[in-house]
């Protein structure tokens, strides 16, 4: 006999023979022979365990909280089935956002060598997203080796102009000396921005720029 | 005389900056990709009669993309435009059958490399 009472409330009484409510003695009630209602926040799985006998499909003679395990297994199998997919979904969705942050943050920390993987299929927006962060980190390099390249070159020519003023006579150098130092240290404060990046497949080594080694196209080039 | 010019580089700036380089000359480019492998389907697909290819790419870097083109059509117009060093990498490309190396930033020196080669 199972006893009405709101959704979430433990029955505490029963109808007797004489139709008379009796309180439940607490073997009654700990023992299951009477179907008790899923506690507040138990779960989809225990209601529908609970709701199972009023379907009508409870037999005549057994105990409903006997017949109420006979479904189990199969909830318990749909919910594991359910459980490894929605796993499933949720690692698909956020691994490509775990590596587009952690790369991003890279990014951010002057370190350009990674690029976002991008998902193979461009329509997603995760996708786009990661195309678009490696598109904007190949800009920033390109930025950063041209600046690297033009004022490399430009205190080669200070070098130049240096060493032709020394060359000269007499005359007041001190002037044009001073203009020459002023553009240096601009120029080497930005060849120090530079540096402090690692790039994508490109690597600073004794002042010049070269590519970093790939294995396999290394071993082709030097076939 | 005005050439149809594939530009490759992974850089979209640097895409567009050389494609304002040469279009006002009346060269045109026929297309653009941004790896090796993009590079190599183009180029059998449009038969530009330049190509200027970039060094380092992802995926597949330019050599490569160079060396497929040059096997699938031995007389192909490439010139490489890099950042990197010039003096390590120019008899690297230039071994390859590559036309020349220019600087990316040096924009008359690429101008004149292209006015100088025969269609």
């Amino acid at each position: 006999m199972r006893q009405g009472c709101a959704a979430g409330q433990r029955s505490t009484v029963r109808q007797s023979p004489d139709n008379k409510v009796k309180p439940l003695s607490m073997r009654e009630y700990f023992s299951g022979r009477i179907a008790r209602p899923p506690a507040a926040g138990s779960g989809l799985l225990a209601l529908a365990v609970w709701l199972e006998p009023a379907a009508g499909s409870a037999q005549v003679g057994v105990p409903v909280a006997q017949s109420s395990w006979a479904g189990m297994p199969v909830l318990v199998a749909a919910s594991v089935i359910l459980l490894f997919f929605g796993g499933l979904l949720l690692r698909k969705f956020s691994m490509p956002l775990n590596n587009l942050e952690r790369i991003s943050r890279q990014m951010a920390d002057c370190q350009l060598q990674e690029l976002v993987s991008e998902p193979h299929t461009r329509c997603r927006l995760t996708g786009r997203i990661a195309a678009n962060i490696n598109e904007l980190a190949l800009n920033l390099q390109e930025v950063l080796l041209l600046v690297w390249n033009l004022s490399h070159q430009d205190l080669e020519a200070l070098d130049r102009i240096a060493a032709r003023l020394d060359r000269e006579p007499n005359g007041n150098r001190q002037p044009i000396t001073n203009d020459l130092e002023f553009i240096r240290k601009d120029l080497e404060e930005m060849q120090e921005i530079v540096r402090q990046f690692e790039f994508f497949n490109v690597m600073l080594r004794n002042e010049k720029l070269l590519a970093k080694p790939e294995p396999a196209s290394m071993q082709e080039r030097e076939e | 005389m005005s050439k149809r010019i594939l530009v490759v580089d992974d850089s979209s700036m640097m895409r567009k900056m050389i494609t304002k380089l040469l279009t006002p000359p009346g060269h045109t480019v026929i297309g653009e990709a941004k790896s090796g492998q993009e590079a190599v389907d183009l180029y059998r697909e449009l038969h530009p009669d330049l190509v200027t290819m970039d060094i380092t790419m992802k995926g597949m870097d330019g050599i490569t993309a160079a060396r497929e083109i040059l096997n699938f059509d031995a007389n192909a117009q490439i010139i490489f435009l890099s950042n990197l060093d010039e003096d390590k990498y120019r008899s690297e490309v230039e071994k390859l059958g590559a036309l020349g190396f220019v600087n990316k930033y040096k924009s008359i020196e690429i101008l004149h490399l292209i006015n100088s080669l025969e269609k």
